[in-house]
């Protein structure tokens, strides 16, 4: 059973273990893809990041040279056209004019929506059809540059056109009719149509913008297709966008200017972009190429991106494998664990039957004990009352010898011993087995007290000892208890008291009530108190233990079966209250009991008057109460009749016997009042026990059932013996063997 | 138990592993609508009827509110101008003049070249208010100056329109013969006399690049007229201008309409000024033609950007979030043709818009000139940096068109008030100490015509805006704007005086009762009885009037009616004449010294 147990336990800790390290490994794993992945996706960041500027380069590297070479294309155009002019020397305008138109259509300018110009010293510009007007540009050439393109928009129409001009490095003067005339400039104007197709890029399958830039970052010119910045100053745009690898807008432009060509990532309005600017030889202009990361380096990301997924799912497969591997281990151990479970639940029920049938024996054996003791207990009493009721005849017999008398004694005090023996072991063994149980009852204190005291004082009066009974203060006489046992602790204290203390001795006993502090409970303390031989301090700690005694020469002598404190104790404790102890060797002993005793208010004032008239101390007249009394008796037992006939009859008491319960209660039928004072029945009898008998009186068609005082006299002496005749009706209990001076008492308390 | 919490830390675990591997930049940023009520964003109506435009707005983002600020003085120009001195402008900013790089304008207007409106604008456009890559005002809408001609008498009489000042010398006396009158010249306005100085050197000198380093060098001071000869010479052109009868006297300073009237008889060929629209008077049609050069290779027609609009620095300052969203708003559906159109709805025909995907209507006025301005044969406005000489020598100019003023004499004025160009504290009559409001300026006009008027009182009519419809507009007779703390010149004073330039002090007798029914009431201008605009009354020390007496009341804003009742006289003093005279008295100037003491 117990290597079951530990197996189970075991298995459970294993199970517990398990998950505990399951659950760190689980931790340790995602913490580990965690860190992989972030590892992973930082790494790939930067091979992808790599990746894509080298692609952006060889794409922006390819349209930059074309549109480097386009522009450098113009501007070699435009050089030769100057070489051409001022070579020349022409007579007048229109010899000019004539030159320029030649010139135009040699270039192709009219295929190509483009234009040949030429500007004065004022500001006029020429076209081969002749003077235009004033060049609304000519803000450009204030500052007399050597070579200057812009992109003039027309007014009101999508019209545009990049111009590209030189300064001629021997202007031209030409009389117009009117004036002499300065060419100062001299150059084409490209229809910006005609250029837009090497501002895109294919490359990205359009998804790009190309813009043309000033110095200032403000918009020259946008590719067909720019419209993923809308703001005019690419600058300002560029410059609010959000860097990526550290970088910054300002860096950019630093990079920019070291070596002409810059590459960013940013983020603007939370999307993704790559950009290059390149700064074009021969132009105040710089290009910016901008394209959605989304496709840039297309099929290397989308690679990347499937590696990347791959791995995730690699990943996370390996996890959730992990998680469900050590959740199947746990699911196995703990299968395991609840196999020995199982198992050892099948042992724990079959030694759980095992010990309710060992309780059921038990409990039969307690059974059978107890039956046995009561048995004994009324077996035993039964010829002891014969025994000492014989005893007592005997001893009233007139003209026996001194001798005889002696021998008649010893026979009584051995009886009274051997009885007394017999209630200890019946009482202790009882107590050992638990089956004491309290009988509740309402109990006049001062009676108990009363009993005790005529109990004891007439044992200590034998021995010649000063017995003295002191009350202080009992405002509560009535309380709810278990009387007999009440009785029993102070009898046993007393009786003690009285036998171990040597003749001419001091016994006091004294009854207090305490403050209890609660209303509905009293506290008393019962004091013996002697000077006696008292005992050694080693024995007063052992004094409560069962069949203890004092060992020494005086007391040896004294008989006791050294169960009587044990049962004390017992019974106090059981009682909830507290017994305490004094002795000093030679010098005599003190007990005290305290009890909490609850407070019986309704028969309190009801009686008190009756306690109230008892007074302690007053010995009984022994004997004079029965006389004339007459008693209805029920006693199977002829002997045991025979002898209660003959005691009553000692004592000058009549009797009428009858052999069973029911004789005794189809004779009370007929009785009337006065016949008799009271019924003493005995209880185990045959035909009608004495408790049926009882109630039968007691609910009886004769009146004086209802009065007449019932006393049981009965070898069935244990407690819940006594609660069973209380409970039929029955107004006192005496066990046997009979004593007449505890038949005085019972009668003198029922009958006055 | 165990077996739940393993299951949560797994799942957490992978949760985790996808969010580490989820892109985090792209995160959602749209942001939901808020629904409280959104601060007003104030702007500027100028001359406008931003009616239509507001409306628009509207039905585009409905939970913008706009709080319009309504001016309709006599120098619409000097007011806005100083509005950006005093840094005192509205959220939406417009102003008539500007000049990129002449001024820092970086801690007053937000640069707005990054914001994607800009990118309706053509670039050429953008780049013209461009100070260094920066925006801090577009471009709103462009009108162009010429010289407006008369199609139907040119056709009538089989002349030719003349493409060079040479043409137009032979024309001129050909027009005279038929006995028909050259040209009419509108010179309400001192700035028209520089303008005509300006277009017209343009053809020789002004436009060329030798002449526009002119210009920015004289702007620093680092030239004269007199250290010029090419420029002197230029000038010669203008006497020849006078000479043909195209620069005259003909015009009146009172009112330009006057001239457009007399010009939409149909007896006058060439007309010099602005206001070209003719068709409620006359079933003559009209046309522009650019100011003519001797030999026609300088013709230039003048571009000038009518309205710039900016947004106020403020709008960036802590706080200002949503309302700078919501002026971005504004300025979104103000950069397109529809948002334009909408704003200038009045001018739409006589103005072209500097957006990308605008195209000129055909009922355009510029149509017939389309080409030329798409050739590109303008100049610019010359105005931003001048203001400070406009006036005096404008009116130089206006004195020579008239006969009463040499050549010599324009040139000396140009470089004797150079000096002002950068200063013109000197010219100051005082200077405004606290700014002035609408009120206290209306106090201040009644103060000054009252008592050059000799009047008992007077009733100064105020601006205030109401929502117009069609051609109406708000009050022109009343003062609008206000004073900020800054110098008072006659620019000023213009801005804030019904009789701007020109005008004349009115007054009207009325008895006590009915001139304070009257500023109880309002000024009735539209004749509806509910959009009345409130007048300032102004008695000496604030003296009550008796209602049966009858006093002499000086009136800006007087309903026709009004003007019937109350015997409607003009003073003949110059409303600026009167204004100067009060406002020399004091060395500053505030609200609390606008008292009339009892003489």
């Amino acid at each position: 059973m117990k290597k079951d147990r530990k197996d189970r336990a075991e298995c459970m800790d294993s199970v517990a273990q398990m998950a505990r390290v399951g659950v760190v490994f689980v931790i340790i794993v995602a913490i580990g893809v965690f860190a992989f992945l972030k590892y992973y996706n930082a790494y790939m960041d930067k091979l992808l990041y790599a990746e894509r500027l080298k692609q952006m380069q060889e794409v922006t590297g390819q349209l930059f040279a074309g549109l480097q070479d386009v522009i450098n294309g113009q501007w070699e155009d435009t050089e030769k056209y100057c070489n051409y002019v001022e070579q020349e020397s022409f007579s007048d305008m229109d010899d000019f004019l004539a030159f320029f138109q030649q010139q135009a259509k040699m270039n192709g300018m009219e295929e190509q929506s483009s234009d040949m110009i030429a500007v004065d010293t004022k500001g006029r510009y020429y076209s081969p059809k002749g003077c235009q007007g004033m060049l609304s540009e000519m803000q450009y050439l204030l500052e007399e540059p050597e070579r200057v393109s812009f992109v003039l928009k027309a007014m009101t129409s999508d019209e545009a056109k990049m111009y590209f001009l030189i300064r001629l490095e021997k202007p031209i003067s030409v009389w117009n009719g009117t004036e002499m005339v300065t060419l100062q400039y001299y150059g084409a104007a490209r229809d910006m149509r005609r250029l837009n197709p090497y501002f895109n890029c294919e490359a990205y399958n359009g998804n790009n913008s190309v813009y043309v830039i000033n110095e200032n970052g403000e918009r020259v010119f946008g590719s067909a297709n720019a419209s993923m910045l809308s703001g005019y100053n690419v600058y300002s745009i560029l410059e609010g966008m959000e860097y990526l690898h550290g970088s910054s807008f300002s860096e950019a432009k630093k990079e920019l200017k070291k070596n002409g060509i810059v590459y960013s990532n940013v983020v603007f309005h939370g999307k993704e972009y790559y950009y290059s600017m390149y700064e074009m030889n021969h132009a105040d202009w710089n290009l910016l190429f901008l394209v959605d990361s989304d496709y840039v380096a297309v099929n290397t990301v989308r690679m990347i991106h499937t590696t990347v997924r791959l791995v995730l799912v690699f990943a996370v497969s390996m996890v959730l494998a992990g998680g469900v591997l050590i959740y199947l281990l746990l699911q196995l151990k703990q299968k395991q664990a609840i196999e020995v479970e199982q198992r050892n639940n099948e042992v724990l029920a079959q030694m759980n039957e095992k010990l309710s049938e060992a309780v059921k024996t038990a409990e039969e054996a307690n059974h059978a004990k107890s039956d046995f003791l009561a048995n004994m207990s009324h077996d035993i009493r039964t010829p002891m009352n014969a025994i000492v009721g014989i005893t007592t005849l005997m001893e009233h017999e007139k003209g026996l010898s001194d001798q005889l008398h002696n021998y008649i004694h010893k026979v009584q005090l051995s009886s009274r011993h051997l009885l007394g023996l017999i209630n200890d072991i019946l009482d202790m063994s009882k107590i050992e087995s638990k089956e004491v149980k309290l009988n509740l009852e309402p109990v006049c204190l001062t009676e108990q007290i009363g009993q005790v005291d005529s109990i004891i004082r007439s044992q200590a009066k034998e021995k010649g000892q000063q017995f003295i009974l002191r009350s202080h203060e009992i405002a509560h006489a009535y309380v709810t208890c278990d009387g007999v046992r009440l009785r029993q602790v102070l009898l046993n204290l007393l009786s003690n008291a009285v036998k171990y203390t040597p003749d001419g001795g001091r016994i006091l006993f004294e009854v207090s009530e305490l403050l209890s502090g609660t209303s509905d409970y009293a506290v008393y303390q019962f004091l013996v108190k002697d000077n006696g031989y008292g005992m050694t301090e080693d024995f007063v700690q052992h004094i409560f233990e069962p069949f203890t005694r004092a060992e020494n020469s005086v007391t040896n002598k004294i008989q006791g079966t050294g169960l009587g404190m044990a049962i004390t104790k017992n019974i106090v404790d059981l009682m909830g209250g507290d017994i305490r102890v004094e002795s000093q060797k030679g010098l005599g002993s003190r007990f005290e009991v305290t009890l909490k005793l609850a407070i019986d208010r309704t028969r309190e004032n009801r009686a008190k008057k009756m306690c109230e008239t008892q007074s302690f101390g007053e010995p009984e007249e022994k004997g004079t109460f029965l006389q004339g009394k007459c008693f209805l008796c029920a006693e199977d037992n002829l002997l045991n009749a025979e002898i209660l006939e003959s005691i009553l009859q000692m004592y000058g008491a009549s009797c009428r016997i009858y052999h069973n319960g029911k004789e005794l209660t189809e004779a009370f039928a007929g009785v009337r009042e006065g016949q008799y004072d009271a019924i003493l029945m005995d209880v185990q009898m045959p035909v009608m026990n004495g408790l049926e008998a009882a109630s039968a009186i007691r609910s009886g068609k004769n009146p004086l059932g209802k009065t007449i005082p019932i006393i049981a006299m009965t070898a069935n002496a244990f407690s819940e013996d006594v609660q069973q005749c209380l409970e039929a009706g029955m107004d006192a209990h005496l066990a046997k063997p009979m004593d007449v001076s505890k038949l005085e008492h019972v009668l003198r308390s029922l009958c006055m | 138990m165990k077996k739940r919490v393993i299951g949560w830390v797994l799942f957490v675990c992978v949760l985790a592993v996808f969010i580490s591997c989820a892109d985090t930049r792209e995160t959602m940023t749209h942001e939901g609508k808020k629904d409280v009520v959104h601060e007003p964003i104030t702007i500027e109506a100028p001359y406008r009827n931003i009616s239509a435009f507001m409306d628009l707005l509207k039905e585009k983002y409905p939970e913008i509110r706009l709080k319009v600020i309504p001016y309709n003085g006599g120098n619409m120009s000097a007011f806005v101008q100083n509005q950006l001195k005093a840094n005192d402008m509205p959220d939406i900013y417009f102003t008539t003049v500007y000049m990129p790089g002449l001024e820092d304008l970086s801690d007053r207007l937000i640069d707005m070249s990054g914001y994607d409106f800009t990118g309706n604008y053509a670039e050429s456009r953008l780049a013209d208010v461009s100070d260094n890559g920066a925006i801090y005002l577009l471009p709103l809408h462009y009108t162009c100056i010429g010289i407006t001609y008369n199609k139907t008498l040119l056709k009538k009489h089989g002349w030719k329109l003349p493409k060079s000042f040479r043409e137009l010398r032979e024309l001129a006396p050909k027009v005279k013969a038929a006995g028909c009158q050259l040209a009419l010249d509108q010179v309400q306005y001192p700035g028209y006399g520089f303008q005509y100085l300006c277009n017209i050197l343009d053809t020789t000198y002004f436009n060329t690049i030798e002449g526009r380093r002119w210009q920015a060098r004289f702007l620093k001071g680092e030239t004269t007229v007199e250290d010029t000869p090419e420029l002197q010479k230029a000038f010669d052109v203008l006497d020849e201008w006078r000479e043909i009868g195209m620069l005259n006297g003909s015009g009146d300073i009172k009112s330009d309409s006057n001239v457009r009237d007399k010009m939409a008889e149909g007896n006058t060929l060439f007309m010099l000024g602005s206001g070209n629209i003719f068709e409620e008077k006359t079933n003559d049609t009209f046309g522009m033609m650019p100011f003519l050069s001797e030999d026609g290779t300088q013709n230039a027609f003048i571009l000038n950007v009518n309205r710039y609009v900016g947004m106020n620095k403020h709008l960036e300052g802590p706080g200002n979030e949503q309302k700078k969203e919501d002026a971005i708003h504004v300025m979104e559906v103000m950069s397109t043709v529809e948002g334009l159109t909408a704003l200038n709805e009045s001018i739409s025909d006589t103005s072209m818009l500097p957006l990308k995907d605008y195209t000129l209507p055909e009922t355009s006025y510029y149509k017939d000139i389309e080409d030329q301005l798409n050739a590109g044969i303008t100049a610019p406005f010359i105005y931003a940096g001048w203001e400070n000489m406009i006036v005096s020598v404008g009116q130089k100019m206006i004195s020579y068109m008239q006969g009463d003023c040499s050549l010599e004499e324009i040139k000396k004025q140009m470089d004797n008030d150079q000096a002002l160009l950068k200063d013109n504290t000197g010219v100051a009559y005082t200077t405004v100490s606290e700014k002035m409001d609408t009120s206290a300026c209306a106090r201040l006009v009644g103060i000054a015509f009252a008592k050059a008027a000799k009047a008992d009182a007077a009733l100064i009519s105020m601006n205030k805006w109401y929502p117009l419809q069609g051609e109406e507009s708000l009050n022109i007779d009343g003062v609008s704007g206000v004073l900020f703390a800054l110098p008072v010149t006659d620019q000023e004073l213009t801005s804030i005086l019904p009789t701007g330039w020109n005008g004349t002090i009115q007054t009207v007798t009325l008895t006590g009762k009915r001139i304070r029914q009257l500023a109880e009431s309002g000024y009735d201008r539209m004749g509806d009885h509910t959009r009345l605009f409130p007048y300032e009354l102004v008695t000496p020390q604030g003296a009550k009037l008796e209602d049966e007496t009858v006093y002499t009341v000086v009136i800006c804003g007087a309903t026709e009616a009004t003007a019937r009742e109350g015997n409607l006289k003009d003073t003949g003093i110059l409303g600026l004449d009167a204004a100067r005279e009060y406002v020399s008295q004091f060395l500053t100037l505030s609200k609390k010294d606008l008292v009339w003491e009892l003489q």
